[in-house]
């Protein structure tokens, strides 16, 4: 077992092949050899924290992804396993932490799971509607709307 | 002759009204009425740094409840916002692009380019068309794609070397 602990201190005791689905923990946890010493994790609170185990837990007996296939752009954003969306039937702020801590633990798979859910909440929609979706208010100043507005003109008589 | 202060006119012009004496004492630390809220705030900041997170949304929740329904329903739409994220605006670089990688082109040119500032230079980033000509097996002409990317509309410059026919691509794009 290996202690995980998040930046709000809690702490989490995971099996060792629940650990290797992040590169990076795999790493830590290596560097840590046998000592039974925490691993703690100032970047991730206990709350996102419980959720990617929670991811691991399930993945941990996948097949492990070559090197070359690491790189790669998620192909689709429609082919995601049931258990995979129901787990990220979560709210916005839950979504953009998994998001992160995906990223920083090297978590490729929850990464592109992230992504590809993003990616269908975006798929479909308005340039308003989004911005609605994740109330983004740094709108464009007249200037530059009038900048777009002529790229799309240029665009489409080509 | 006029005296000055004889006619209700004048006398409203030559008022001075002591301001700096009598307005002082009404604001008092707990004074909202300045407008600003600079109390209200800097009492939010006491008990952000002095409770502990459940005791705080036990305060917050009490005070709610104590609020009239239509300012209630204000304040929910305003947390509600809090509650979402800009996902492209907030989210680092590397991320923002590799979510944008998963949609079709038309819709990172003709969409996400046009949501706001953020989405707009995210959808603009070279890394990102790179990506999606590789995933369609084309290699960039670098010659060719620094002198495209140096328009102003890169997004829909990419959009259009993908919906234009292979021969069109083929004078910005060398087969891989």
């Amino acid at each position: 077992m290996v202690k995980l602990v998040s930046s709000d201190k809690e702490e989490f005791d995971v099996a060792v092949e629940v650990v290797e689905q992040s590169v990076l923990l795999t790493k830590m946890a290596a560097g840590h050899g046998e000592s039974d010493e925490a691993i703690s994790l100032p970047e991730v609170t206990g709350r996102v924290l419980a959720k990617v185990i929670e991811y691991c837990e399930q993945h941990k007996s996948d097949q492990k992804l070559d090197a070359d296939d690491r790189d790669d752009v998620p192909k689709s954003s429609e082919d995601i396993l049931q258990w995979d969306k129901d787990f990220m039937k979560v709210d916005q702020d839950m979504l953009f932490g998994l998001l992160l801590a995906s990223n920083y633990l090297d978590i490729k798979p929850l990464l592109d799971l992230g992504c590809k859910t993003v990616a269908n909440m975006i798929r479909g929609k308005s340039a308003e509607e989004i911005r609605e979706k994740f109330n983004i208010t740094d709108e464009f100043t007249e200037e530059e709307q009038d900048l777009i507005n002529k790229e799309k003109d240029w665009a489409e008589d080509n | 002759m006029a005296v000055p202060g004889d006619s209700a006119d004048e006398g409203l012009g030559h008022y001075s009204p002591p301001q700096t004496t009598e307005r002082l004492p009404a604001k008092t630390p707990l004074d909202t009425t300045g407008g600003d809220g600079d109390a209200v705030v800097s009492l939010a900041r006491v008990l952000r740094t002095s409770l502990e997170p459940h005791a705080r949304s036990r305060l917050a929740v009490a005070l709610l409840a104590a609020v009239p329904a239509d300012i209630l329903k204000r304040a929910l739409s305003e947390l509600d916002g809090l509650l979402r994220r800009d996902f492209i605006g907030q989210l680092p670089a590397e991320i923002a692009v590799r979510i944008l990688a998963c949609l079709p082109a038309v819709e990172i040119a003709r969409t996400a380019a046009r949501v706001s500032r953020r989405w707009h230079a995210v959808a603009m980033q070279p890394w990102l068309w790179r990506r999606l000509f590789r995933a369609r097996g084309w290699a960039l002409n670098e010659e060719r794609w620094a002198m495209y990317s140096s328009l102003p509309g890169i997004a829909d410059v990419g959009w259009l070397l993908l919906r234009r026919s292979m021969e069109q691509a083929a004078a910005a794009i060398s087969p891989a």
